[in-house]
């Protein structure tokens, strides 16, 4: 953070904080987190919460602050190459300006997840500070705050910052660039937002044991090499990823996204951060689709097979089937069988996909 | 209005036009009117000698009983289905040639009893492909069934695969038990990027049993009855030609610039579509896609239109003019909480990758275009033919607003229309895909059509492509 900027400063963490911040962040793909416990200890909320206590939710209507930036990086694909990539990161120097050691993540850290949990109800501060040579402003789609059209202008030392407050609603949300989408978003600035209820997902009816964000998204390399000259009528992604990764048949990537047991409930929040709609499929079990865009439906439905519009989110409620083998595996594709890493000559071996495992 | 002389007139000339009609493969163009005018294939081709198959509609294939078990014996075996323009396509598919079948395309339709266990038997008939590349292992999911175990064949990721028969000839058996029941896919799970894309998918349907619910009904739940007679499936899926030549002369697969020129019914393009099931001009492609009804008339129980989407794009499906009862996705009843009605009424709905829906339909002729001989009409005024185009002077327009009924079209051109019927288009709206090789109007698209009520006195009877009754 600038300094002198409207905000307290805290300790730093900053070890910590970067432990969070790699560009692969461990654990990520196996967001075993269980249903989200209501912690009433005072925990200060900052940006650089320690790992013991991310995710943890403070006492009803806290405020919970989060810093972070935009910046500019690479990111390995699933071929093993390096594209350019601009992301968001948790400040690694919150307080001060600059963002220390952060890294551009593609997605951006999970709000709520990452960071101190958040739940419906709680006073969401984000301090965002631009690194980029752009100027880029923060949306939240789905949160009772005002577009900002302007932002933060490009990353001139001193840097630019914002602060952006809203009032949190339950569900699950992106966050990404609100301005000159058709370049930012496609070179990576977005995120998922995770706001739990008081029970559930989103209240009764909606109970999980374990779960997992999917945040889908595709990269064009050409795209991410040129992004100022980058015609988008040219858009043709090669890399098709969740949570920024590709499958991995021989490794662990993805490989569970999520474990659980027969009879236990995974929620899949499915986030479409990409500019093309994914249908996603689950293979040995149906789903429960309990909400849209964080609108709980009225009537919720099982399903094999459904489509996240881009910008859309969905969540479904998945429970193992009583009679399912422990070490098998529900498999979690996409339907429009983006299942290669991009390497040539093609093979079938990666891509948007993912399991279940069951333990 | 004599019903039967003008059976026989339209009937008449069906025959003198079936060499010219066949020549340019049944061009279409529509014009607008009160229904739409449009080209249809020739009436008087004849039908088979004989055949198993019922003339429109569903098409079960029943494997073989034995107590509770039900037993599918299929073969992965490559053929070539033909387009509308006249290409031909080489295909890959799943097959019952141990029951004497040749290749057929999309993969039979597999019906089972809820509650049986569902024995799939595989062997990989797969010819070589020139070059060295071998021959592909293949597979079959089950998207939608619980706890299906794989024996035999080698471990793949999705599930167990038979190779190729010049390896080690194997023999992969699924097994599940059909617990619910509904409408599903079976796919391949092996590279299903190409496997799909080459046609190894099918329809699984899975009928009621609990609760005294009949074959009638699709789920266990009353509001699902329908007409036995009227029972359709509608199976979307898309051929990128180029891969397919790429795998039928041993080049490289490479989907990245994937780019389909032909979007299909059950395994056919329009025209072709809306021809009865099992013509003898489509001998791999045994699945028409016609939907078919008439007026209810309060009694009549609804039809049933099974979707599914095996393709890899997404397709937004309506018919023209009507709205259906969607009831089911995936082979789940759609239900509020506390089991009641979930079902809504549908126009577009985009059939998305993978998925299926169920949806009831009844026509209402609730503005009375039906109208007996003696009973007053309502005034209706038609377009001039000025403002309808009927290419190649065919059209499938009656000449009449009202539904049973004929009227004069212009000089030279003539009407396929049998008994004064309607007919609406039933396709893909992403308009890229009625298209057959860019050529619109074909593709994924069919028809319904809307026969007039029994009490107007045409001869009950379905099939079209041979000299029977086809007004019902």
């Amino acid at each position: 953070m600038r300094s002198g900027a409207k905000k307290v400063a805290r300790p730093g963490l900053m070890l910590l904080a970067i432990a969070a911040l790699a560009v692969t962040i461990p654990g990520w793909g196996s967001a075993d987190i269980g249903a989200p416990s209501v912690a009433q200890s005072a925990v200060p909320a900052s940006a650089s919460t320690p790992a013991a206590v991310r995710g943890v939710q403070l006492a009803a209507a806290a405020t919970v602050t989060v810093d972070l930036c935009a910046l500019a990086g690479t990111k390995t694909m699933p071929d093993g190459s390096s594209v350019p990539i601009w992301g968001f990161a948790l400040d690694g120097n919150p307080g001060a300006e600059g963002c220390g050691a952060a890294a551009a993540g593609l997605p951006g850290p999970v709000l709520g997840i990452d960071t101190l949990g958040i739940a419906a109800g709680d006073t969401v501060v984000v301090n965002f500070e631009n690194q980029l040579s752009q100027a880029v402003s923060l949306a939240f789609p789905g949160q009772p705050l005002a577009p900002d059209t302007t932002g933060v202008a490009a990353g001139v030392w001193p840097l630019g910052s914002k602060t952006y407050t809203f009032i949190a609603n339950t569900g699950t949300f992106l966050y990404q660039a609100g301005t000159n989408v058709t370049t930012q978003v496609p070179m990576g600035l977005y995120g998922a937002l995770v706001v739990n209820a008081t029970t559930g997902a989103y209240g009764t009816g909606t109970a999980f044991d374990k779960q997992a964000v999917l945040v889908l998204s595709e990269v064009d390399p050409y795209l991410n090499a040129a992004p100022l000259t980058f015609n988008l009528l040219d858009y043709h992604p090669k890399f098709w990823l969740i949570n920024g990764q590709g499958f991995d048949p021989s490794g662990a990537t993805l490989n569970p996204a999520v474990s659980a047991a027969a009879g236990q409930k995974v929620l899949l929040r499915y986030l479409n951060a990409g500019l093309e709609h994914h249908t996603m499929l689950l293979l040995g079990s149906h789903e429960r689709l309990i909400a849209k865009d964080a609108g709980v439906m009225k009537n919720p439905y099982d399903a094999v097979a459904e489509t996240i519009p881009a910008g859309a989110t969905m969540d479904a409620i998945v429970t193992i089937p009583s009679g399912a083998v422990t070490g098998s595996k529900l498999w979690l594709y996409n339907r429009q069988l983006h299942l290669d890493d991009g390497s040539a000559p093609f093979t079938p071996d990666g891509g948007m996909m993912a399991s279940v495992a069951v333990t | 209005m004599n019903g039967e002389r003008d059976i026989a007139t339209a009937k008449g000339k069906g025959g003198h036009m079936t060499g010219r009609l066949r020549t340019m493969r049944w061009k279409l163009v529509l014009g607008l009117g009160v229904i739409l005018a449009i080209g249809l294939p020739s009436a008087a081709i004849p039908a088979m000698a004989s055949h198993s198959f019922s003339d429109q509609g569903i098409v079960c294939t029943n494997g073989s009983l034995a107590g509770t078990t039900r037993t599918f014996s299929l073969e992965a075996t490559a053929g070539h289905i033909t387009m509308p323009d006249g290409n031909a396509v080489f295909m890959w598919g799943y097959n019952e040639t141990a029951a004497g079948h040749g290749f057929q395309a999309p993969g039979p339709t597999l019906c089972a009893q809820q509650g049986e266990t569902v024995v799939v038997k595989l062997r990989n008939n797969l010819p070589d492909p020139p070059g060295a590349a071998g021959i592909d292992n293949v597979s079959i999911v089950f998207p939608g069934q619980e706890g299906v175990s794989a024996t035999g064949g080698v471990a793949g990721v999705f599930t167990n695969e038979a190779p190729g028969f010049t390896s080690a000839p194997d023999e992969v058996t699924y097994s599940f038990t059909a617990s619910e029941p509904g409408t599903y896919l079976y796919e391949s799970g092996t590279n299903p990027v190409k496997q799909l894309e080459m046609g190894m998918s099918g329809a699984l349907v899975i009928r009621p049993d609990g609760g005294g619910f009949a074959d009638d009904h699709a789920y266990n739940d009353a509001r699902t009855r329908f007409n036995s007679a009227r029972e359709y499936v509608l199976l979307l899926s898309e051929i990128d030609t180029a891969l397919h030549a790429a795998v039928e002369s041993g080049q490289a697969f490479d989907p990245t610039n994937r780019k389909p020129r032909y979007f299909l019914i059950n395994g056919r393009a329009y025209p072709d579509v809306i021809a009865d099931n099992n013509v003898p001009w489509l001998p791999t492609q045994p699945y028409g896609g016609l939907v078919t009804v008439q007026p209810t008339t309060g009694a009549e129980l609804p039809a049933l239109v099974r979707y599914l989407n095996a393709g890899l794009d997404n397709h937004p499906f309506h018919p023209h003019g009507n709205h259906v009862q969607r009831v089911a996705q995936d082979g789940r009843l759609l239900l509020a909480s506390g089991g009641g009605d979930a079902s809504m009424e549908s126009f577009t709905r985009t059939v998305g990758s993978g998925q299926t829906y169920d949806s009831l339909f009844v026509w209402e002729d609730e503005e009375h275009y039906a109208p007996a001989p003696t009973s007053k009409k309502i005034p209706v005024t038609i377009p001039t033919y000025r403002n309808l185009l009927f290419p190649e002077d065919v059209t499938l327009f009656s000449g009449s607003p009202y539904l049973g009924y004929k009227g004069t079209l212009p000089i030279g051109v003539t009407s396929q229309n049998i008994c004064g019927e309607y007919y609406f288009p039933w396709h893909s709206h992403d308009l890229i895909e009625i298209v057959n090789f860019d050529e619109a109007f074909g593709g994924m698209l069919t028809l319904l059509r809307v026969n007039p009520p029994a009490s107007l006195g045409y001869p009950q009877g379905r099939q079209i492509n041979s000299p029977k009754t086809p007004c019902s």
